[in-house]
């Protein structure tokens, strides 16, 4: 926390007073107690927990009006609880009038959106909060049987059948970010590689950032999580400010944070620079690890360079929907029937186009946000495999429709539409992982095997398109020197590449 | 796909026809402002940036006999996303390819994007072209980056159709996709189109599908 937050707190002076409070009490010792009773609203993502995410004063007042439904927001900085610095509370946003407050979950995000009806929301939560204390429970005796602390943990159990279980399960979400920090590996990358972080901050401000790569970021900026409090406060709060050489006015510190870890990201991995997705990416590990900023930025290497090779690449080559491709003409014969149209179109289907985010932004925007949160526990103590495996449940969980249809566009309408719908994390994670017509049998093996048989299939195709359409060549090398694990995939792929 | 039509296929004789379309422009444009305007009549200020591809239909009707139905692509603006729009386009019948009029370097983007479709697409497709964002030039004039008359020139230069949007208003946007629809070859369009020409056998193209709305089809 020291330096990140240290840094982060001269380029974003003010709220101190809250930022202060949200480090040294924003966990509020909720681990060892049980959790208070819920107040009228027993959504499992509002409550408490809430704070834990973010503790800011602004938030628990919008929390508090949100238990009540019917009252209305009183305007922020009326709010008694508030004590907003004075450069904070200026702020013409343009889109931030005196709005009925939304419904939100604990974590800030609107409850209802586009696919999932308010009450189709509260009808799952209201049995998810009780599935979420128990699990809790049951993390905090397995802590303590480790001597681990509960409060702000910040390292957790080596890995064994039964944490891995824990973690399928789902991990507690006021210790999600420091856990998926932990299991990712981050600790020792931090340690390697403490203070790069602000070296890159400095090297984007010092004009090594590309300006298309500046540009695209800005636009990406407010389109991460528009639906989310902290992203997009519904009336002017404490932690927007006005323009300054630092960001753009109405900007929340969090937004702002945002563009440094993009910045400092493409900057860092020139491979990459930055790639749509990644707004998403850096955006909920920002949420989830307090504003942590280098913390963010190391999971986003981890991501993009160990777990996904190759997936954000200024080049991108499809290569894990190729093997997901290949995995569901094994295990689905009937939905591939449905959705193979390479006969007539080439390597890949075009429902292709679907899933596209599925990989890229580990299916944020693609599944509701507590099934992504669950997705991620598993994925960040397991690795990419936990994507594949998930995409392949959700295909299962697709199939009776899929098999129905006959169209190729209202398949393609399903395999983009079901999945944001799947509000039921624990439904989809038991599809995946179930003993029979699961899919935890597929191993990582499997899968690196087939992602280079798919890369080397990419290297000659791509050689023939570039001719035919007159693509123009970037470097189509899977290989980051800079990147360290995935060693194996790597070395094999340069060896390959050395022969022709 | 290409259309697909059904002459008398409904009650009193109405014809029916479903058409391709695709969407292409720089990221933040406004495509999926448009797509969603045009669909939904919503507007956000704010939404998710488009990962992939979108995919939406709508359904309208030229007259009291014709209804045409729009299959939408909304795509990904990104310049690596570039290897994907040969995916994106193939079949397509029509193209709406957007610029921002803020923003100038947006209609080099849209210009490549036509030159791309009238090399590679379907020798037929219909392009338009739409200069979005108009209420913020409506609004402060200063604002405006490319003049109406050197976009509506360069338009007529290359066979395209034109016109200023906003999505955020709903100018010309119904206007847009309809000049589309009136524009395609409803005549012409037949059940063996390149799509099911080619298609394997044992798959049933419907020209009507159920549901008409991107959000509709399926229940999990
Ligand atoms: N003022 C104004 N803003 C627009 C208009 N269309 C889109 N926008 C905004 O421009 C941004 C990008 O729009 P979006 O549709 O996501 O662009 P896309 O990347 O091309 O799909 C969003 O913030 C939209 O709210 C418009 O007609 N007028
Ligand atoms: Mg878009």
């Amino acid at each position: 926390m020291s330096q990140a937050t240290r840094r982060h707190s001269l380029d974003t002076p003010p709220p101190t007073s809250n930022r202060r409070r949200r480090h040294s009490t924003s966990i509020i010792g909720s681990q060892d107690l049980p959790p208070p009773p819920p107040v009228k609203d027993t959504s499992p993502i509002q409550q408490h927990e809430f704070r834990s995410v973010r503790s800011s004063t602004n938030l628990s007042t919008y929390n508090s009006n949100n238990n009540n439904n019917s009252a209305q927001q009183p305007p922020v900085s009326s709010s008694p609880s508030i004590t907003p610095a004075p450069a904070t509370r200026t702020l013409p946003t343009a889109s931030a009038p005196a709005e009925k407050p939304v419904p939100r979950d604990r974590y800030g995000f609107k409850k209802a959106n586009q696919h999932i009806t308010l009450s189709v929301y509260e009808a799952w939560a209201g049995s998810y909060i009780s599935y979420v204390e128990r699990r809790r429970a049951k993390w905090i005796l397995l802590m303590k049987s480790y001597g681990l602390p509960t409060v702000n943990p910040e390292r957790f159990p080596p890995k064994s059948d039964k944490v891995k279980r824990y973690v399928r399960k789902g991990i507690p979400p006021e210790w999600r970010g420091a856990a998926w920090f932990y299991f990712a590996g981050g600790p020792a990358r931090l340690a390697q590689s403490r203070g790069a972080y602000w070296e890159c901050v400095e090297r984007a401000r010092a004009g090594e950032l590309s300006g298309v790569d500046r540009d695209d970021i800005e636009r990406d900026l407010n389109r991460a999580f528009p639906d989310n409090v902290r992203f997009k406060p519904d009336a002017p709060g404490w932690d927007q400010r006005e323009a300054d050489d630092d960001g753009q006015p109405g900007e929340t510190s969090i937004v702002r944070a945002l563009r440094r870890v993009l910045q400092a990201f493409a900057v860092a991995n020139p491979r990459i620079g930055y790639c749509q997705s990644l707004n998403f990416l850096a955006g909920l590990l920002l949420l989830f690890l307090d504003e942590d900023e280098e913390k963010a930025f190391i999971m986003l290497g981890i991501v993009t360079n160990e777990h996904l090779p190759g997936t954000h690449d200024r080049s991108l080559k499809n290569i894990d929907i190729g093997v997901l491709m290949s995995c569901i003409q094994e295990s689905m014969p009937a939905v591939w029937v449905k959705i193979d149209d390479t006969q007539e179109y080439g390597s890949l289907p075009t429902v292709s186009l679907a899933l596209t985010s599925w990989f890229m932004s580990c299916f944020v925007g693609s599944l509701p946000i507590e099934t992504v949160l669950r997705v991620w526990d598993s994925f960040f103590y397991e690795g990419s495999k936990t994507l594949f495996r998930i995409a392949l449940a959700i295909f299962k969980l697709a199939e009776p429709d899929i098999r129905r249809l006959s169209d190729p566009m209202e398949v393609f309408q399903v395999v983009q539409n079901a999945p944001r719908r799947l509000v039921d994390a624990n439904a989809l994670l038991e599809a995946c992982f179930r003993r029979r017509n699961g899919f935890g049998h597929l191993s990582q093996e499997t899968i690196d095997v087939r992602r280079r048989e798919r890369a080397r299939a990419f290297g000659a195709e791509k050689a023939s398109r570039a001719d035919l359409l007159g693509v123009g060549e970037e470097s189509g090398a899977v290989v980051r020197s800079s990147s360290r694990g995935g060693g194996r995939f790597k070395r094999s792929l340069s060896r390959r590449r050395a022969k022709t | 796909m290409a259309a697909r039509m059904q002459q008398g296929g409904r009650p009193g004789g109405s014809r029916f026809a479903q058409f391709k379309l695709v969407l292409l422009g720089e990221s933040a444009v406004g495509k999926v402002s448009l797509v969603l305007r045009f669909v939904k009549d919503q507007f956000d200020d704010y939404r998710e940036s488009t990962i992939g591809a979108a995919f939406l239909t709508q359904t309208i009707a030229l007259d009291e006999s014709t209804t045409v139905k729009f299959e939408i692509w909304d795509t990904a603006g990104q310049e690596r996303y570039k290897s994907l729009a040969p995916m994106y386009y193939r079949n397509a019948n029509c193209a709406v390819v957007v610029y921002d009029i803020t923003q100038a370097s947006s209609l080099d983007k849209a210009k490549a994007w036509v030159k791309e479709l009238q090399r590679q697409a379907n020798e037929n497709i219909i392009i338009a072209l739409a200069g979005n964002k108009l209420d913020l030039v409506s609004a402060d004039p200063t604002k405006r980056a490319i003049p109406a008359e050197d976009a509506a020139q360069y338009a007529r230069e290359a066979g395209l159709l034109f016109f200023e949007t906003s999505a955020k208003t709903a100018d010309n946007v119904r206007e847009l996709f309809t000049a589309i629809a009136r524009k395609l070859p409803l005549d012409q369009a037949g059940p063996r189109s390149i799509r099911s020409a080619g298609h394997r056998p044992g798959v049933d193209l419907r020209p009507e599908s159920s549901g008409t709305q991107g959000a509709s089809g399926c229940n999990c």
